[in-house]
């Protein structure tokens, strides 16, 4: 491999060049057998990893709708009347059901409290999501068409757990998925929009080789399937705890006499970070399996709580209002207005990544578009593009900074502005919500934006954006001030009493993910286009300001207008030209390849083209999953 | 940017059908030497042969179809070798299997050994930030791409990864 010699970290103590060095040693002894196409086993091949992305994209708020009209169904019916003499045949009937497509049959094999917390939050996604366009109307849940499942030679194995909880393992045969799309009930304006990228696509789980488990729980001598216990069970393998459940929750849950005090209760215990007094706000019954396995975790929760508070991490909240929506014994509770204040830890602002800061007082070395190098003086200013700039040879005999240039010439500027000291004492901060919008003012704001923190108007606010699970974030402080709108919380009544729905709240959160956008459609202002388009309003805008003026391409001309010098998109424009501008900013590979990430602070929008790669910092969008290696299935991994 | 290993795959209905060696045809060369530079990586990140002869078997077979997309698919292949080895990692953690085989003791003088193992013990993405860069010198925008992560976050895991092995180069 050739050296690319941008952004490198400087030698320093000559540490560097020793261990790329002993690298090449270690790597010496690397096998060197090649296996050429012809000596692979065509057999165990994996289906095409592209038509499968679209098909992720997708998949999670299908299971969800799916789930949704089930649920809904069921509803309607009565009371669920299933369950199983033994975990395994608990687990045999949802196969059958699942092999007939029968999402009213899988759903009599689940845990009655379950169904019934989906029940309450459900009806609002499937309506939606039929509403936006994103299902058909004709979509039946007693024998999904366009969806054929296969199970062949399937052998599960039972493991007790404990009182009343069993798993149940799948350790031999194949589970055969396909999917056509042309027979599947999805709406008309998402295969308007996605439809050309959806091909039938068959996958296969080999249990053999992926053995996967259900966790079953016994409720008045029947088994039942429970999704929340195998999810917990998975977090613990996982986590490789020891299975140190107890056999009922150790703390009795704590009911409130209105919807409004549940979720005031909610709002304050996650400020301060109570994880031990959150679980036991969390309904008995659908929250069970939360409350029993959360004590697992919550000692080393905890430690790393009180770590940041000793580092001077403090949180409080007041002003809070609340309102409750919704009727019968569940409620939809938002917060309205609230403020927030703080000091975070100077730990938090460390930013010794060992490369050196842009010193205007070197040289620029610019690498251009085609590999050729300019060099800019320390008294000129550096161009907005390589045009008209003479390519000279660097001898390496003098420190300079470097920059690289997009394929259109555009030079880039760093993106990671280095501060010039990093903080010593706890900085502080506030949030105030009001009016559906959050501002965060303060030294530490100001100190996230000063290192880079994407921000389109200089300050660190948004309006109603937060993130789906944003609260999860915020819990275990990966999403530091990044998170800063509370999310509605579900509450449900149990006995007279109002308790928290974590059900319900996951749930609320992907309604919020299939809302539409402000236009009332699936367009690029809605939370779901990040999926659809593989971009967002942010992302776009950040790849159009990077053209040049009157080097627009023609494919966005329609989308797109021209303010102030620089391009930007439409308020409203129809999203189906969205995917030709796209491509013609990205190149012929652009739409195949635009990819997203997010790490502790915002999310990243990879753009690969022809000839490089560049990168876009969009703010207040959820990234799809990463891709990942591991065949699909619809079992828990065990 | 990365050093163009020029594969020539051919026939545009390869995209989406199984790789086969007429697809490879012309291009052995290429092919073998991208195959065993895998090798090395996937080596560098899991310690053993055994293992990454199968990451690398298993990227090439998924990769097959993929190459006709993709003018440069070293960018792709250091992605998934990586992702194959996180997998593995994934797998093994949670069933807690016996730790990958390493080779022989004998084969692998003193110093060697103990970089091996110091390796090991850096978290995955720190670990293969530092292979990406100081093995296959790749850049900071390449690395963001094999990792799928900011630019900002390869410095961080770059930096940190020296200071925890830097003790052993030494």
């Amino acid at each position: 491999m050739s050296a690319a010699n941008t952004d490198r970290t400087p030698d320093g103590d000559g540490v560097e060049p020793l261990l790329r060095q002993r690298l090449q040693q270690l790597a010496e002894y690397a096998p060197s057998t090649v296996v050429y196409p012809g000596e692979v086993r065509l057999a165990s091949i994996a289906p095409p990893r592209a038509k499968r992305r679209a098909w992720f994209r997708i998949g999670v708020p299908l299971v969800g709708l799916l789930a949704a009209g089930g649920v809904t169904a069921i509803a309607a019916t009565g009371e669920n009347t299933g369950g199983a003499v033994t975990p395994q045949e608990a687990v045999e009937h949802l196969m059958a059901s699942v092999e007939a497509e029968d999402v009213l049959g899988a759903l009599d094999t689940m845990l009655p409290e379950e169904i019934a917390a989906f029940r309450h939050s459900l009806d609002d996604v499937k309506s939606e999501a039929t509403r936006v366009g994103l299902l058909d109307e004709k979509l039946s849940f007693s024998g999904v068409a366009g969806l054929d499942i296969k199970a062949e030679g399937l052998q599960l194995v039972t493991e007790e757990l404990g009182d009343k909880l069993a798993i149940v393992r799948a350790t031999g045969g194949t589970m055969t998925t396909s999917i056509d799309p042309a027979t599947f009930a999805f709406g008309r304006p998402l295969m308007d929009i996605v439809g050309d990228q959806l091909k039938p696509t068959t996958a296969v789980t080999d249990f053999a080789r992926d053995s996967v488990f259900l966790a079953t729980v016994e409720r008045d001598g029947r088994w039942y399937v429970s999704l929340t216990y195998s999810a917990a069970e998975a977090l613990r393998r996982q986590s490789s705890e020891p299975l140190n459940v107890p056999p009922s929750r150790t703390d009795p849950a704590e009911g409130f006499e209105t919807p409004e005090a549940a979720a005031d209760a909610f709002y304050q215990r996650l400020i301060n970070l109570d994880l031990t007094g959150m679980t036991r706000l969390v309904a008995p019954g659908e929250g069970d399996a939360f409350a029993r396995y959360a004590p697992l975790w919550i000692p080393d929760a905890d430690a790393a709580i009180d770590r940041a508070r000793a580092e001077g991490l403090t949180l409080s909240i007041a002003g809070l209002r609340t309102e409750a929506t919704g009727s019968g014994s569940s409620r939809r509770v938002d917060p309205v207005e609230y403020h927030i204040s703080g000091t975070t830890p100077p730990t938090w602002f460390n930013y010794d990544s060992g490369m050196p800061p842009f010193d205007p007082a070197l040289p620029t070395m610019v690498f251009g578009p085609n590999g050729e190098t300019f060099i800019i003086p320390v008294d000129v200013a550096i161009p907005e593009t390589t045009a008209g700039l003479t390519p000279e040879e660097f001898d390496g005999s003098y420190q300079v900074n470097y920059l690289s240039t997009a394929p259109n010439g555009v030079i880039e500027r760093p993106v990671l502005a280095e501060p010039a000291s990093e903080p010593t004492e706890p900085l502080s901060f506030a949030i105030d919500y009001t009016d559906g919008c959050s501002r965060s003012t303060g030294p530490a704001v100001d100190q996230l934006l000063e290192s880079g923190f994407p921000s389109t108007d200089g300050t660190l606010s948004s309006c109603d954006t937060a993130q789906p699970l944003g609260v999860f974030s915020l819990i275990f402080l990966t999403g530091g001030l990044a998170a800063i709108e509370l999310p509605p919380v579900e509450v449900v009544e149990s006995a007279g009493r109002w308790y928290v729905s974590p059900i319900g709240t996951l749930i609320g959160q992907v309604t919020r993910l299939i809302r539409p956008g402000a236009d009332g459609e699936i367009g690029i202002d809605s939370p779901l286009a990040i999926y659809l388009y593989q971009t967002t309003r942010q992302g776009m805008d950040a790849m159009l300001a990077a053209i040049p003026a009157d080097q627009l391409p023609s494919e966005c001309s329609a989308i797109v207008e021209s303010s102030s010098g620089s391009y930007q998109l439409l308020e409203k424009f129809d999203a189906k030209q969205l995917k030709p501008c796209t491509g013609a900013l990205g190149g012929d590979y652009a739409w195949a390849d635009v990819s997203a990430s997010s790490d502790e602070t915002a999310q990243t929008v990879f753009v690969t083209t022809d000839e490089s790669v560049s990168e876009v910092v969009a703010v207040e969008a959820t990234p799809p999953a990463a891709p990942t290696e591991e065949p699909a299935s619809t079992l828990v991994e065990g | 940017m990365y050093e163009s290993v020029d594969i020539a795959m051919t026939g545009a209905d390869s995209a989406h059908s199984q790789p086969d060696a007429v697809a490879w045809a012309g291009s052995e060369v290429a092919y073998a030497t991208a195959y065993r530079s895998m090798l090395r990586v996937a080596y560098a990140l899991t310690g053993s042969s055994a293992a990454a002869e199968d990451v690398v078997h298993d990227v090439f077979l998924a990769a097959g179809p993929r190459f006709a997309e993709l003018r440069d698919p070293v960018p792709y292949l250091h992605r998934s070798v990586v992702n194959r080895c996180r997998s593995l990692h994934r797998q093994t953690e949670r069933r807690r299997l016996k730790p990958l085989d390493r080779p022989a003791d004998s084969y692998l003088d003193p110093g060697m050994i103990e970089l091996r193992e110091a390796l090991l013990t850096l978290p995955l993405r720190r670990r293969s930030a530092i292979v990406l860069r100081y093995l296959c010198d790749l850049s900071d925008d390449e690395i963001a791409t094999a990792l799928n992560c900011r630019r900002a976050t390869v410095r961080t895991l770059v930096h940190r990864g020296l200071a925890e092995l830097r003790e052993v180069i030494k």
